[in-house]
């Protein structure tokens, strides 16, 4: 018998929470990584479909829709329906009532969904830029760009799992912010095409300064609006981690 | 170690899921918590263990009050849930093994006594088998491991038992003893009435949120209980209660009785001709058991409420 020790550090408790959401997700996680991949090359194969060749900036669009779609498959469709379900079926409960500070697997989870994302997006982006022969010119603002955008939709995702009232609600919901990203969206297309009011729903919500700043970062001929892209996103993120602290920590 | 007093908890306004609960669990001591569905127990458990927080009262844990300090709560308590815990593609090694070590184990030590418990609960060949192929019994034992395997000073096991096989059962009712040997609280909810007379040192009986009867198991059966007697007819055969019998009960081919201890030897007699008559196939005749008790217990009490 071992007898009760001293509480952990909280750095080896998220240590431990990693490797075990890692052992739990070993048959999941291959699977979702291929199905990106997939999802990947789909999107930018199928969406050229669409357009004429030739036409650089509707392919500039295709390119940086189809890297955003993986993240946003992930971030507001993966991470609420796992954070849902583990809430339903009492994983949360009885991971909260473990003597480690209860934002460690949140935290975990983040980090885990945030990597996830990353060879999808890859494959996006190759399979894009060899197809619409991009224009192409990285900047340095790419990597910071691309983890607050990761980070913003996990933290919202899983604010969005933690205030879920079942998983199939939460099924419904996700649906609906797909087709949302996919077809109401500055995402695939130029934002002056959509009506007026939907418009200006997009200067409140993340998605067109997720894809504005994105875009920003990887085309020569592209200017982003950074500062009030970063203000946005900052303030998503921000609300997303306050409303995940907030459900952690509550106490019925 | 485990003391609650006074505790209150309403889900919803005016409807209290517990009603002035106070219970006192001390080192060593198993106590079993019982009652129907719906009694209040988890709702209290929820509550030792810092998932939620009373309207009233105190739940102190070795004179710390874990109300106030609910981190003191999750140290000092472990907790096996009524729900299954899902593991998913962690293998039972695994599980058991990283709960240890998230409770303070190094992680040789928390492998070694992981494995200690797959062999004494006898699940060893599943250890390396992902969570998601488990049999509902073995996923209730590996998580009544991953509550034995660093207990806390105060060990909370809600319903262990439920869809594990009999013999089993018997090698978790050896660990759950071996916990409080080591000096444990431990607070077993059931409603396995049967199983709880034989399991425990103390039980509480809770009904509509409210402790209704607290003992040891023989101090709960009053004196003159009278004996049961049980009765399985032939197929086919009419069973009528012999007119020494109270309370008869008939249900298919059983008959069910409490009969006076003056009444024994009537009963026998009445039941043994019975059976050479063709009537009965078998009978038995014994104590009244805490299952009888219990059940007389929760309708006075539900009659008292209508």
């Amino acid at each position: 018998m071992i007898a009760v020790v001293e509480p952990i550090s909280p750095v080896r408790a998220f240590l431990v929470m990693l490797r075990w959401r890692l052992l739990q997700l070993r048959v999941e996680l291959p699977q979702i990584l291929l199905a990106q991949v997939l999802i990947a090359t789909g999107t930018g194969v199928g969406l050229g479909f669409l357009l004429p060749r030739g036409d650089r900036l509707a392919g500039a669009y295709v390119a940086t829709g189809a890297i955003l779609l993986n993240l946003f498959i992930i971030s507001v469709v993966m991470v609420p329906q796992v954070v849902a379900q583990q809430k339903q079926s009492g994983e949360h409960d009885y991971l909260w009532s473990l003597p480690i500070p209860r934002l460690v697997h949140p935290l975990a989870e983040l980090v885990i969904w945030s990597v996830a994302i990353v060879p999808g997006m890859l494959v996006a982006f190759a399979i894009t830029s060899l197809r619409f022969d991009l224009d192409l010119d990285v900047s340095p603002l790419l990597v910071p760009a691309v983890l607050l955008t990761l980070l913003t939709g996990t933290a919202v995702g899983n604010a969005i799992g933690l205030r879920s009232t079942s998983p199939q609600m939460m099924n419904l919901f996700t649906n609906a912010v797909l087709m949302l990203v996919l077809l109401f969206s500055p995402v695939n297309f130029p934002g002056e095409r959509l009506p007026g009011w939907l418009q200006a729903v997009h200067e409140v919500l993340p998605i067109a300064a997720m894809a504005d700043l994105v875009r920003g970062a990887l085309l020569a001929d592209y200017d982003a609006e950074v500062g009030r892209d970063l203000v946005t996103l900052g303030l998503w993120c921000a609300l997303g981690i306050t409303v995940t602290v907030r459900a952690v920590n509550r106490v019925r | 170690m485990l003391r609650i007093e006074g505790v209150s908890k309403a889900h919803r306004p005016g409807v209290l899921a517990n009603d002035d609960v106070s219970l006192h669990v001390a080192g060593g001591e198993v106590v079993g918590l019982l009652g129907p569905n719906g009694a209040g127990k988890t709702t209290l458990v929820r509550q030792i263990v810092g998932l939620s927080r009373p309207d009233a009262g105190s739940i102190a844990i070795d004179g710390v009050d874990v109300v106030a300090d609910p981190a003191a709560a999750r140290a000092a308590c472990s907790w096996q849930p009524q729900s299954t815990v899902g593991i998913a593609g962690l293998t039972p090694r695994h599980a058991i093994s990283m709960v240890a070590e998230l409770r303070g184990a190094e992680r040789r030590a928390a492998l070694a006594r992981a494995d200690e418990l797959l062999a004494a609960l006898h699940i060893d060949d599943w250890a390396g088998k992902p969570g998601s192929l488990l049999s509902g019994g073995v996923a209730r034992l590996v998580a009544f491991a991953m509550a034995a395997v660093v207990p806390g000073k105060v060990v909370i096991l809600d319903e262990p038992t439920n869809d594990v096989d009999p013999l089993r059962r018997r090698l978790l009712w050896d660990q759950v003893r071996v916990l409080a040997d080591a000096g444990a609280a431990v607070l077993l909810v059931t409603h396995n009435v049967l199983e709880a007379e034989r399991a425990v040192d103390h039980l509480a009986l809770m009904d509509g949120g409210r402790v209704i009867a607290a003992g040891t198991p023989a101090s709960l059966k009053p004196a003159g209980a009278g004996f049961r007697l049980e009765v399985l007819g032939e197929p086919g055969a009419e069973l009528a209660p012999p007119a020494f019998a109270h309370d008869a009960v008939v249900g298919g081919r059983r008959l069910l009785a409490t009969i006076d201890e003056g009444d024994l030897d009537t009963a026998i007699a009445w039941a043994r001709a019975e059976k050479a008559a063709g009537r009965v196939e078998e009978f038995t005749v014994g104590p009244t058991s805490l299952e009888d008790v219990y059940v007389r217990l929760v309708e006075q009490q539900e009659e008292v409420h209508a």
